[in-house]
């Protein structure tokens, strides 16, 4: 469940010696025709942002330059770094902490409280933030803002940081010991070296969230990018200003991508197996337990009840508008289902090539593949929108567009399981077979697609629940007289109709936990066989 | 002739040279083995000869068929050959049975394996070959190697043999197999449920199934642990020679190869410096790297005299093992030795025992010669006639020494 909600993350720890060749790769380049392929489906999603830089420098440098120093700009830009450091700074302090607790403290019913520990990620920021303001209908700017956020992304540290401290080797921390440090000092000594990658790896994914999320900080009325873009957009006037913002936020996240990569310090795997052993609670056990279920309790509980409560009022079922509602029902499912499809398809070729081959073109094209990573869905939003008035008029306002869109966004997460269900089928059973008389593409479909296959599905998944949950590009990008589950939700809480917005929030609860069922059923039968 | 002819081999990863022009000729029925260390290309050549990997130049004969060669870059499924690789690589989707059946036919009109030499221009682009449905024909005529054949640029890509047109019912073909490997009763295992031994007769058995005309195994005992090795890398080598298979094996372990192969080709660097039986590359190496390579060596420097060499051990009967013919007397030479040839003797140079390396059947036991002073000798003795460390003794030697020309 929890590998359903946190993108991937490649892994930390090696289990074994690095072996003189690694088993899945071919020693020799990639056909020709497999990198033309990969290289246009990477270019596919390289699309919104070239063109969006294209679109901002024909306005001219100097008009670009005057609104880029204009104060809304640079208090919009301000505004948007403190909220993504603020919260970044308070999930890794929260995420590590409750990681901490999670590996080394040994509290009843442990599995079930990491699952519940992963539960926010299930649910949309705009959701959170709906959630609390059916509570208090008087929140808005930084500090809540800050708050939800938090308690929502903390799950993208925790995860991954539980699981590196579950690998890291504790005989290095007991090696401090003996040699004179006291726990917190053996712990920063000798522990977090090894579990830093995953740390830092996790404020990446919070980071990016935050600069990325519109429903939230509009909903809580913070002005950020985000906001900014849509207000922009909106006046219709000032498209340009639009993609200026948007540039902007493009330049912050990768600017965040960027820095990630050099402070991602390479740490030598340690071969001890050993791990630390779990203390037991003591007297401080209740405070343990508290710490862990804060980010649970804020970011699922409350919206949750909220939402319930809100939902069950008699006047609220009473409006339901039971065909409309089945109809967002529908345009959710489907345009998820389609961005699934595609997104897979386009993803394949990319992580057939990334697991199998390796190279400064490789790398380059699996990296561009996984720009969608750092963009913000409304800057994909808008961008599209200009590329389709320009270059595609006829597709303007059509599912094709925001499927495209979709397809942007969440092939990372296609090419992230995808590429790992390919790299674990044994390269040479593709020899074996080709030894055995099947042709090239016999060999990739009866044996490597056979044996990736749970690794497929786990990728079309992945994005048709990202594209289920998808707010801004929804917005800018639905075709007139379609809505989805999200966009009607936000458009009522926006009216401050919480009531009305109930259902559609339960829907896509609801809707939502159906990938994530079958998630769990492909896991539960590939640890089977 | 052989019936595997490979000449002037070249593989490159990128502008380094892996393979460089190898030679090889593996006489019909035989199990070559090809021995060398880590990293020599052994494995390379292997994947070159399955058509796993594009040859830079060469030509690759299967039994009069060109397989690779000047434009021509047969894919693999068309070279009728059998790989078992080191890890076993059973598909693990499939059972025992399936696994074995996974290169038989499924119906009868299946796409024969054959195409003209023409059709698949060399590269990348042979190894996607097969992709069309031109050019394959069926294989109706049978497999000779055609005697007097023209050299390799006529050699028409001609059929493979005519076993598989003959093929028994699918189902019997799997049995036949499994009870040939003596795996008969776990046909419907999956493979996670079978040893690392099991796993390995599974994938020679694939191998096996479709009559290849050369099996191709790379390295397919190291992953075992050693007494199953020993036993089964026996087993394997007395069902290929039933199977009258003719095998190319690569491998790392010098007992492996002696003791299995026909002929051993031992390969460094990318290049193959000796061909011969297993008795001919232990008793007579070419250089002595090959020497100290499949086997013990004792070393001493000596001084060539008419047939003979002055060291150490005294005057020894050696043969001249360098390039050119025996050299002048009194040219220094190296006196190369296998420590069995050492005998303890009546008469001989006398010295001191330093060290017994203990093996059951035999040791190894360190002597230092008393004349010329600390020079160290060691030789394989039989365990009843060990001497204890600090016995003074005398050293005979009974087989010619080999002389090498110093580099």
């Amino acid at each position: 469940m929890t590998e359903l909600l946190v993108p991937p993350i490649p892994p930390l720890v090696a289990d074994a010696p690095a072996p003189v060749r690694a088993p899945g790769w071919y020693r020799f380049g990639a056909p020709a025709w497999l990198i033309v392929l990969a290289g246009l489906c990477a270019a596919v999603a390289a699309i919104p942002l070239v063109y969006l830089v294209v679109r901002t420098t024909e306005a001219g440098g100097t008009e670009l330059l005057d609104t880029l120093v204009r104060p809304r700009v640079l208090q919009l830009t301000l505004n948007t770094a403190l909220l993504a450091a603020g919260v970044t700074m308070s999930s890794l302090v929260l995420g590590t902490t409750c990681a901490w607790i999670l590996t080394r403290i040994r509290l009843p019913f442990q599995s079930t409280l990491l699952l519940v520990s992963a539960l926010p990620l299930a649910v949309p920021s705009y959701l959170a933030a709906y959630g609390w303001l059916v509570w208090f209908p008087s929140l808005n700017g930084f500090g809540a803002s800050w708050f939800v956020m938090t308690m929502v992304c903390t799950p993208y540290v925790t995860l991954p940081v539980a699981a590196a401290l579950r690998g890291a080797s504790g005989d290095l921390e007991s090696v401090a010991r003996t040699l004179g440090r006291g726990p917190l000092r053996a712990f920063a000594a000798a522990t977090w070296p090894q579990i830093r990658p995953a740390a830092i790896a996790g404020a990446l994914l919070v980071c990016l969230y935050t600069l990325s999320d519109f429903g939230l900080v509009s909903m809580l009325r913070f002005q950020t990018l985000t906001w900014g873009i849509n207000a922009a957009y909106g006046a219709s006037f000032d498209r340009n200003q639009a993609a200026l913002l948007a540039l902007v936020l493009v330049v912050l996240a990768l600017v965040v991508v960027a820095g990630e990569r050099r402070s991602r310090r390479q740490v030598g795997s340690v071969p001890g197996r050993s791990t630390m052993p779990a203390s037991a609670p003591g007297k401080a056990g209740f405070i343990y337990v508290a710490v862990l279920l804060a980010a649970p309790l804020a970011g699922v509980v409350v919206p949750v009840v909220g939402l319930l409560s809100r939902l069950l009022e008699a006047e609220t079922l009473r409006a339901i508008d039971v065909p409309r509602l089945v109809e967002a029902v529908g345009a959710t499912l489907g345009l998820a289902l389609a961005a699934a499809v595609v997104a897979v398809l386009v993803a394949l070729p990319i992580a057939a090539l990334a697991a199998r081959y390796r190279g400064r073109l490789v790398a380059v094209i699996e990296a561009v593949g996984f720009l969608g990573h750092a963009l913000p869905g409304i800057v994909v939003g808008l961008s599209l929108v200009f590329f389709a008035l320009a270059a595609v008029p006829m597709f303007y306002q059509t599912s094709v567009v925001l499927v495209f869109a979709y397809v942007v966004l969440f092939m990372p997460r296609a090419i992230g399981s995808v590429r790992s269900g390919i790299a674990a089928v044994p390269a040479s059973l593709g020899d074996v077979s080709r030894m055995l008389g099947l042709s090239p593409f016999q060999a990739w479909w009866r044996v490597t697609a056979r044996l990736a296959l749970p690794g497929i599905a786990i990728g079309a998944l992945l994005v048709a629940i990202s594209a289920m949950k998808e707010l801004p590009a929804t917005l800018l990008l639905r075709p007139t007289g379609v809505s989805t589950l999200a966009t009607e939700l936000w458009s009522r809480t926006a009216l401050f109709e919480f009531g009305a917005a109930a259902p559609y929030a339960a829907a896509l609860v609801l809707v939502a936990m159906v990938p994530a069922v079958l998630l769990s059923g492909i896991r539960g039968t590939a640890k089977e066989n | 002739m052989g019936w595997v002819t490979i000449e002037g081999l070249r593989v490159a990863y990128g502008d380094r040279p892996v393979l460089d022009d190898v030679s090889l000729r593996i006489p019909r029925g035989s199990l070559v083995a090809v021995l060398g260390p880590s990293g020599c290309g052994k494995t390379t050549l292997l994947r070159a000869v399955a058509g796993l990997l594009p040859v830079s130049a060469g030509t690759i004969t299967v039994g009069g068929r060109l397989v690779t060669g000047p434009g021509v870059q047969r894919a693999p499924e068309k070279r009728g050959m059998g790989w078992v690789p080191q890890d076993a690589s059973l598909f693990p989707h499939l059972t025992v049975g399936e696994n074995i059946g996974f290169g038989l036919p499924r119906t009868k009109q299946r796409d024969d394996l054959y195409c003209e030499p023409g059709e698949t221009p060399g590269k990348m682009a042979g190894l996607l070959a097969g992709l069309t449905r031109r050019g394959r024909a069926d294989r109706t005529r049978p497999a000779m190697t055609r005697a007097g054949a023209p050299p390799h640029a006529h050699l028409a890509a001609a059929p493979i043999g005519p076993d598989r047109s003959r093929q028994r019912s699918r189902a019997g073909r799997i049995a036949e197999l499994a009870t040939l490997v003596g795996l008969g009763e776990l046909v419907d295992r999956a493979p996670s449920q079978l040893s690392g031994g099991q796993a390995q007769r599974v994938s020679l058995a694939r191998a096996l199934a479709p009559r290849p005309d050369l099996m191709l195994l790379d390295e397919p005992f190291a992953a075992l642990d050693p007494l199953l090795r020993s036993a089964l890398r026996t087993e394997v080598a007395a069902l290929l020679r039933d199977q009258h298979n003719t095998s190319l094996l690569v491998t790392h372990d010098q007992e492996e190869a002696l003791s299995l192969a026909d002929y051993v080709a031992v390969m460094r660097g990318g290049e193959i410096l000796q061909f011969g039986t297993p008795a001919n590359v232990y008793e007579r190496p070419v250089d002595p790297w090959v020497a100290s390579f499949v086997g013990d060596t004792v070393e001493l420097d000596g001084c060539w005299r008419a047939g003979r060499v002055e060291c150490a051990l005294g005057s020894l009967a050696a043969d001249w093992m360098g390039p050119a013919s025996a050299p002048a007397d009194g040219t220094p030479v190296l006196v190369l030795l296998r420590p069995e040839w050492l005998t303890l003797a009546v008469d001989g140079s006398s010295a001191v025992t330093t060290a017994i390396a203990y093996a059951g059947h035999d040791a190894l036991v360190s002597f230092t010669l008393d004349e010329p002073a600390k020079t160290p000798v060691r030789a394989r003795i039989a365990a009843p006639d060990l001497p204890k460390p600090g016995d003074a003794v005398m050293l005979g030697v009974r087989q010619n020494a080999l002389a090498y020309p110093l580099v």
